[in-house]
C-alpha cells in the first residue's frame, strides 16, 4: 500500500514538473533554427516562416526570443534531415541561400 | 516483539532494509518515465522533430512518437501495482537498456546526432544523456533483483 501511495505521488510530481517545464510563452514562437536565418514557427499552419532573408545574430524587427536553442558542440547547424523526409531545413554550407521550411 | 525478532533475526532487519530500498528505486523508476512520458506528451511537436532528424530510426519516427511515451506511462503504472510490479520492472529495464544502446550506437557510429533542444535531461548532453540512461539500467535491474529474492524468501 505505502508503494502504492509513491508511486501515484511520483506520477503526480512528474506530471506537475513536466508541465512546469514545458511551459512556454505563448505570445512568441520564434525559435532559433540556424545561426544566421531566423525562423517563425506559426503554429496555425505548422511551417517555419522565414523573418529575414538577411543573415544575422539576432531575430530580426525588434523580436523577443526566450527560447534561443543552444547548439552543443556535437550538433549540426539546424535540423538534420533525411533526404526523403518532408520537413526540410537548411544545411551546413547552405547559409547564404536563405530557405522556408514548408510542411506538406 | 518487534525489537526481539530484529535481534534474534537480523536478516529480518536486512531484509526490510532492502524492501525500503527497493520502493525508493521503485519510486524513482515512476518518477523518471512518467516525467519523460509527459514531457514528450506536452511538447510533442519538438519531439516529432527530434525523432524524424534522429538518425537510423526516423523512417520508424510516425510509430515510435506514439510507442514511446505510450509505453512508459504503461510501465510506470504497472510499477505502482504489486501485481503488476514485476512486469512493468521489466519493461522499464529493457526500456531503458534499448535507449542507452541507441545512445551508444549513435555516438559511436552516427556522423552527427540530432540537435537536443530542451528538457532537463536533455540539456545534459548526449554523452551524459547516455550516463544517466545507464544508471536507471542498473538500478531497474537491482530492483528486478531485490524483487527476486524477496519473492523466494516469502515462499
Amino acid at each position: 500500500m505505502k508503494t502504492q501511495l509513491f508511486g501515484i505521488a511520483a506520477i503526480v510530481l512528474a506530471f506537475a514538473g513536466s508541465a512546469f517545464t514545458s511551459a512556454k510563452p505563448a505570445e512568441n514562437n520564434a525559435k532559433r533554427v540556424d545561426p544566421y536565418y531566423w525562423y517563425y514557427n506559426n503554429p496555425t499552419t505548422d511551417t517555419y516562416e522565414l523573418l529575414s532573408s538577411t543573415p544575422s545574430e539576432n531575430p530580426p524587427g525588434g523580436v523577443s526570443c526566450p527560447a534561443v536553442i543552444t547548439l552543443p558542440e556535437n550538433c549540426l547547424k539546424g535540423f538534420f534531415v533525411d533526404p526523403g523526409a518532408t520537413n526540410a531545413a537548411t544545411n551546413p554550407g547552405d547559409e547564404n541561400i536563405p530557405r522556408q521550411i514548408t510542411t506538406p | 516483539m518487534k525489537d526481539y525478532i530484529l535481534k534474534e533475526f537480523p536478516e529480518g532487519k536486512a531484509a526490510g532494509q532492502k524492501t525500503s530500498i527497493s520502493e525508493f528505486i521503485v519510486f524513482l523508476c515512476i518518477l523518471l518515465f512518467s516525467y519523460a512520458a509527459f514531457s514528450k506528451l506536452m511538447d510533442f511537436a519538438n519531439f516529432r522533430l527530434q525523432l524524424g532528424s534522429s538518425p537510423y530510426i526516423s523512417n520508424f519516427a510516425a510509430v515510435l512518437v506514439w510507442l514511446i511515451p505510450g509505453t512508459e506511462i504503461l510501465s510506470a503504472g504497472m510499477m505502482v501495482f504489486s501485481r503488476s510490479r514485476k512486469a512493468g520492472l521489466y519493461i522499464f529495464t529493457t526500456l531503458m537498456a534499448a535507449f542507452t544502446i541507441y545512445i551508444a550506437f549513435m555516438l559511436s557510429f552516427s556522423e552527427h546526432t540530432p540537435c537536443i533542444c530542451g528538457g532537463i535531461i536533455s540539456s545534459l548532453g548526449w554523452f551524459y544523456h547516455m550516463i544517466f540512461n545507464l544508471g536507471f539500467l542498473l538500478l531497474g535491474i537491482e530492483a528486478i533483483r531485490n524483487y527476486r529474492i524477496n519473492n523466494h524468501h516469502l515462499n
